[in-house]
């Protein structure tokens, strides 16, 4: 037996959680005929996109979204319970309404901008929870899903993690990473980790509220710490003046060479630190060609986190992967690619030789 | 007896350092942060738990003893050793803590 496919996600989910044996395998079986058709149903739109065919978006839902409620609770309580599913009305809670509104926002990004279906490029659901822990001043993404605090406990102002649509969409990039280039959470590579987040973070705050290049404040978190504190999280162009005690360098003259280890002070060699480096660099690029970030180096650096970089990537091989895919979308010596050179040169980063683009790892070795 | 927590990383990727002496606190105060350390185990969780996690906290949690001396371990968000999630709550919530930022 197979239920109808009007059951919506959660109710086949608790189905197959709590129902009867039969009723469980119907609904295990519903979900994976779902799941096949979601599958196809994105190859063949993919597919048409690659040969110029217009797709319109996917009906919005095809990726579910959903939030929980975990009450207080910590990590042995996620997700918590379900309170607003696709479909359902907007609840009284507004962490709700932020986290859902948040996702569907940063999705609609990727798909619409990237033609990419959710965090894995697959359709991935989205699960988010709310009220985690007491007064917990974090938002944090779990390998599968994102988690929010209420602030409120010294360093957030209460409400402001699931207020603000940057600091949702740089958790859901942490997704996207971890599905492509899987950078190494640890020193270089792990401060292009938090940079890529901090910069499709900013693309999908740009996008949502119209705004420039040269009108963008580039913060990442404005008005989310307690005011006593500073301004913001991190700032892109000016990396270091966000807040009373910001360390992040803004080239690498300063940069921050920190031990990887188990010590919260090094920050896994600085991986909050020195992504203010790659961060600048974006910014520059984007304020030198002006428009919209979204359509002019951000789809370069998309490519770049997307399919030119190997997992231990340093600096320079960003560098170089970005200057070549700015190349080869924009023309050799292009405003584009002048711009992106441009940016690594402002924060004294020198390109690897070649194009940075590290796609050694896919190839055989020659066996002859 | 201090208890020290640093508490690193986080999607702001700040350090907050939190301090709790005994002898800001009273008589009740203390025994209960006295029977909370009692109850903690310092031993590191072995084996990665959530290896994805990204913006984590990070921890270091010193126990600096009234004979002079000193336990301390460090774990990442989800991996606190036993009775050491309800110790750090505790911590945050103690009105008598001084919490400085900076690394």
């Amino acid at each position: 037996m197979v239920l109808c496919a009007i059951a919506p996600p959660s109710l086949l989910l608790r189905l197959a959680d709590a129902g009867s044996r039969s009723a469980r395998e119907a609904a295990l079986e519903t979900i994976r005929v779902s799941e096949r058709l979601r599958g196809r149903r994105i190859a063949v739109a993919r597919a048409l996109r690659e040969q110029g065919v217009a797709v319109p978006p996917d009906r919005p839902g095809v990726t579910a979204n959903t939030v929980f409620d975990v009450e207080g609770g910590e990590e042995s309580a996620l997700p918590g319970r379900q309170v607003r599913g696709d479909g359902d009305p907007p609840s009284a809670d507004a962490a709700v309404n932020e986290a859902y509104d948040h996702a569907a926002a940063t999705v609609a990004f990727y798909r619409e901008v990237h033609a990419r279906e959710s965090i894995d490029g697959r359709g991935l659901d989205l699960v988010s929870s709310v009220h985690f822990g007491q007064r917990y001043d974090n938002a944090f993404w779990t390998g599968e899903q994102m988690v929010y605090g209420d602030g409120g406990g010294g360093t957030f102002v209460a409400g402001a993690l699931t207020r603000s649509l940057d600091v949702i969409a740089h958790e859901l990039t942490h997704g996207v990473t971890q599905y492509t280039a899987n950078l190494v959470y640890e020193a270089q590579s792990g401060a292009l980790n938090e940079s890529f987040s901090d910069v499709f973070g900013i693309l999908v705050k740009q996008r949502a509220g119209g705004i420039d290049a040269a009108s963008s404040d580039w913060l990442i978190g404005a008005g989310a710490l307690e005011p006593s504190l500073g301004t913001a999280l991190r700032s892109m162009l000016a990396p270091g003046t966000a807040y009373s005690g910001d360390d992040q360098p803004a080239d690498m003259d300063s940069y921050r060479d920190l031990p990887v280890d188990d010590d919260p002070r090094n920050d896994s060699g600085g991986v909050h630190i020195n992504s203010g480096i790659p961060n600048r660099a974006f910014a520059e690029a984007a304020r030198t060609l002006g428009g919209n970030a979204w359509e002019t180096v951000g789809p370069v650096w998309y490519t770049v986190l997307t399919e030119r970089l190997r997992a231990n990537a340093q600096f320079a091989d960003a560098a170089a992967a970005t200057i070549a895919v700015a190349a080869e979308r924009y023309g050799d010596g292009s405003r584009e690619h002048d711009a992106v050179r441009g940016g690594w040169d402002a924060v004294k980063v020198a390109p690897t030789p070649g194009d940075g683009a590290q796609r050694s790892s896919t190839r055989r070795p020659d066996p002859r | 007896m201090r208890v020290t927590v640093v508490r690193g990383g986080g999607v702001a990727g700040m350090v907050v350092t939190t301090t709790v002496d005994a002898v800001d606190l009273d008589a009740a105060r203390t025994d209960e942060l006295r029977a909370l350390v009692a109850g903690c185990s310092f031993r590191e969780r072995s084996g990665p738990v959530a290896p994805a996690m990204r913006d984590g906290f990070t921890y270091e949690v010193t126990v600096d003893d009234d004979d002079g001396s000193s336990r301390g371990v460090r774990f990442v968000q989800g991996t606190a050793p036993e009775g050491m999630g309800e110790l750090l709550r505790w911590v945050d919530e103690c009105p008598s803590g001084r919490r400085e930022p900076g690394r």
